[in-house]
């Protein structure tokens, strides 16, 4: 990642889902994808676009997961913000 | 071609019958309680496991998240997304094993997949391990290993002509079945 303060568009989706991974206590899931993709389970030698795959692949266990817990996802005017816990 | 699905007493798993990948999964899943932690070991195997979610589908397999790439329903379904892609009938004959381990019994069986798997579809011989895992903040997954033992339509052995009485449901099949394996056969872990 880089050392921006800003994040970037991508940096921001795996972040989230990452953050979700965490509050549920299943960063396991974010690394069984990561094997599954790139055959390790070191996310953090991944570029910012790699994690964001591995992100999108992890993104619907996780929050669907997440929701049947109670997770409430953010409503904005555009609808569903899935990430809103962050905003 | 006959389906047909067996449980097997899980002391083949301990013994190592079942393989490396099996035994490393149950030993893991019995020392925690099932409860996973982040485990590079189970990490590596998750390439050959496919996960459930840990939900009640009557006579039905419950819907997979994640299969694995290194799984033998990769291999020979690749154009396949999940399990509920099997015909109804396949999926009522194997539901059982599922069910069980959302109960949190540990399962361990033998199939066949035979005819119930639909036309075109290749006849095999599987072992199959399924655990209830959940991490400390709640979150369940099924984990499933499924093992090929053997690809009968490769080896004829779905031609009723051939070693007729190999694998037939009832009384200690598997065990009887595994003797007569070639060596090669046997946990050749091509896993689903």
């Amino acid at each position: 990642m880089s050392e921006s303060t800003e994040f970037s568009r991508l940096q921001l989706r795996f972040l989230q889902v990452w953050h979700l991974a965490a509050m549920y206590d299943c960063i396991y899931i974010l690394e069984f994808y990561c094997m599954d993709q790139f055959d390790h389970d070191r996310l953090t030698l991944l570029t910012d676009e790699e994690r964001a795959r591995v992100a999108e692949a992890a993104e619907a266990d996780i929050y669907d997961e997440a929701i049947a817990q109670g997770y409430q996802p953010a409503r904005t005017s555009h609808g569903v913000d899935p990430n809103g816990y962050l905003c | 071609m006959d389906t047909f699905v067996e449980k097997l007493p899980l002391s083949h798993i301990e013994s190592g019958l079942a393989g490396e990948d099996a035994r490393y999964l149950y030993s893991y899943w019995r020392r925690n309680n099932g409860i996973i932690e982040q485990d590079s070991g189970l990490t590596e195997i998750s390439k050959r496991l496919m996960l459930f979610r840990p939900k009640l589908v009557l006579d039905d397999v419950p819907p997979s998240t994640l299969i694995g790439k290194d799984t033998t329903f990769r291999k020979y379904f690749p154009a396949r997304n999940e399990a509920a892609e099997f015909p109804q009938a396949y999926r009522r004959k194997i539901a059982h094993g599922y069910h069980a381990a959302l109960e949190n019994e540990p399962w361990f069986d033998v199939q066949k997949t035979g005819s119930l798997m639909g036309e075109g579809t290749p006849d095999l011989i599987l072992e199959r391990l399924i655990l209830k895992f959940r991490t400390s903040g709640g979150f369940e997954r099924l984990f499933c290993l499924m093992t090929l033992v053997e690809d009968t339509s490769r080896s004829r052995l779905s031609d009723p002509t051939h070693h007729h009485d190999r694998f037939q449901p009832g009384r200690d099949c598997y065990q009887s079945g595994l003797v007569h394996l070639p060596a090669t056969a046997q946990h050749s872990h091509v896993t689903w």
